[in-house]
């Protein structure tokens, strides 16, 4: 009953949601239609899907979209699961452990609040301009997030269920596994959210910067050479590939802690 | 019991002398703050006191053991686990196998009549639902003393009255020694076969005597039931 309900909340949303994108879909339409603005600032939206099915097709400068779109993720793909890999342990040892936290802090507070666009010409400098400077961009845009939340998990676990534990004879060994990751998951997720939209940004950003394909890229030069289609319909690609992967993380999330806001 | 804070100690517990026997089914109850809490996690041994000792058959208590469990005013369950899993926490860190842990968490959501609730998880629950399956969970442990924190404080007036007979069938039937923590004097008497009062703080006890515990439920009719439960009463307003 209960998950019912809440599947026609999702779908009353869902509806309502889509009212606000129709409408600006009918205005940009109308103005496309009535010609009040040159195609060079506003593309009629027939010009940017037939922009989509070119770039789709024969693609754009030496690749498709999908190959674009492709290497974009890729980059996002190898630093965001370093991060995940990295970030989750060591937001863990942070809340664990005070000493560690201690070491640890001081650097932490002086990198997380860093633009990751700063130190991005050190990181070409170091690592040249290929993917491993773009890849360890995307992996410390993302580490911050998935950090804290980590860290915030451990900080916020029940004390009495840390007790019911100990009390029903865990030992502080099986503990970590039985009830201090368990417990923390809801904020690592949180943490995973956040992280893979701090990496996305800057994806789209180090493209901009530096880089010869990618769906950042696409803006960019479709910009240079004044193809507003391309540039409309990338902008969207861009715009929908967040929300999907939003979406994918959402899903996993509640399809692993359904439990998440229950204490 | 001394907490110290960072900004005071609080004497929580004067020195008290007390035994609890094997089989037995303590009340215990005092004014809130007294320190009836700090004195079940002291005998379940999350807490180590600062000053005296506890004795578990006449060893002193060092740190948590299955045969002192623990329940709290919330149930505090594993959110991430079953209602069956939930159960079964303690059978599993005692090392049984598979087969015998599922006969245990059966036999246990049995008592507390939950068998049909075992694949649910525990926020799908009611609130006395679920302070029940805490309740299977301790049980599972087979513990000698049953520490329950003001287990039916949460539940309304028809539930609790229900859960107190519940839990007289379950002291009976297991054996072990129960110390319930409790604000209803009623309750106190009703199932305890003796009672403790407490004073303020810091907690000595004031009162030890005799309860209903081995009687039914027409007991809570009868004039020597009142007597005593205005007896209770006054000293716990003295
Ligand atoms: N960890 C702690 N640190 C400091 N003071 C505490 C701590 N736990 C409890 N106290 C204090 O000890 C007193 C008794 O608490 P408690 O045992 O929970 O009382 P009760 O269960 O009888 O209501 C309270 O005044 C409380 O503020
Ligand atoms: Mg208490």
């Amino acid at each position: 009953m209960f998950l019912y309900m809440q599947g026609k909340k999702e779908l009353l949303s869902f509806g309502l949601g889509s009212i606000s994108i129709l409408g600006v879909f009918l205005i940009w339409y109308l103005v496309g239609e009535l010609e009040v603005v040159s195609e060079l600032f506003i593309p009629h939206p027939r010009s940017v899907w037939r922009a989509f099915l070119e770039v789709s097709t024969d693609g754009y400068r030496g690749g498709t979209l999908l190959v674009h779109l492709g290497s974009s993720l890729g980059r996002l793909i190898g630093g965001y699961f370093a991060a995940v890999f990295l970030g989750v342990p060591l937001g863990l040892l942070i809340g664990l452990y005070p000493k560690a936290r201690i070491l640890l802090n001081p650097l932490f507070e002086f990198y997380r609040p860093l633009p990751p666009l700063a130190y991005y010409s050190l990181l070409i400098l170091w690592l040249g301009i290929g993917e491993l400077s773009k890849i360890t961009l995307l992996f410390l845009a993302a580490l911050p997030p998935i950090i804290m939340n980590a860290r915030a998990g451990v900080e916020n676990i029940p004390l009495h269920r840390i007790d019911a534990a100990r009390t029903l004879g865990s030992r502080p060994r099986g503990l970590f596994f039985q009830v201090i990751f368990p417990s923390c998951l809801p904020f690592i997720f949180t943490g995973l959210r956040v992280g893979i939209g701090f990496a996305y940004t800057t994806l789209i950003s180090a493209e901009i910067v530096a880089a010869v394909n990618g769906i950042g890229w696409l803006v960019l030069d479709a910009g240079r050479f004044l193809r507003t289609d391309i540039l409309f319909m990338a902008v969207i690609v861009m715009g929908v590939t967040g929300m999907v992967l939003d979406l994918l993380l959402r899903t996993l999330e509640q399809k692993l802690i359904p439990w998440k806001g229950y204490q | 019991m001394t907490y110290k804070t960072s900004s005071r100690d609080v004497k929580v517990l004067e020195a008290t002398n007390l035994d609890i026997f094997p089989g037995e089914f303590v009340s215990l109850i005092g004014p809130s703050g007294c320190g009836k809490s700090t004195l079940l996690r002291l005998v379940a041994g999350l807490l180590p006191p600062s000053a005296g000792q506890i004795l578990w058959k006449g060893q002193e208590i060092l740190g948590p053991d299955r045969h002192r469990c623990l329940s709290f005013q919330q149930p505090h369950l594993f959110p991430w686990l079953s209602v069956q899993k939930n159960v079964e926490f303690g059978p599993k860190n005692r090392g049984l196998s598979r087969k015998e842990q599922r006969e245990c968490s059966n036999y246990y959501l049995s008592l507390v009549k939950l068998t049909d609730f075992a694949d649910s998880y525990p926020h799908e629950l009611s609130g006395g639902m679920q302070q029940r399956v805490a309740l299977a969970r301790a049980l599972a442990n087979e513990p000698q003393l049953l520490l329950l924190d003001e287990p039916l404080g949460a539940l309304d007036a028809l539930t609790r009255e229900h859960m107190q007979d519940e839990l007289k069938a379950i002291w009976q039937r297991t054996g072990c020694a129960i110390i319930l923590v409790t604000h209803s004097v009623d309750e106190a008497v009703y199932l305890g076969t003796r009672i403790l009062v407490n004073s303020h703080r810091p907690a000595r006890i004031i009162f030890d005597h005799p309860g209903m515990g081995h009687e039914g439920r027409e007991a809570k009719n009868r004039a020597e039931f009142l007597a005593l439960k205005d007896q209770v009463l006054s000293y716990v307003w003295d």
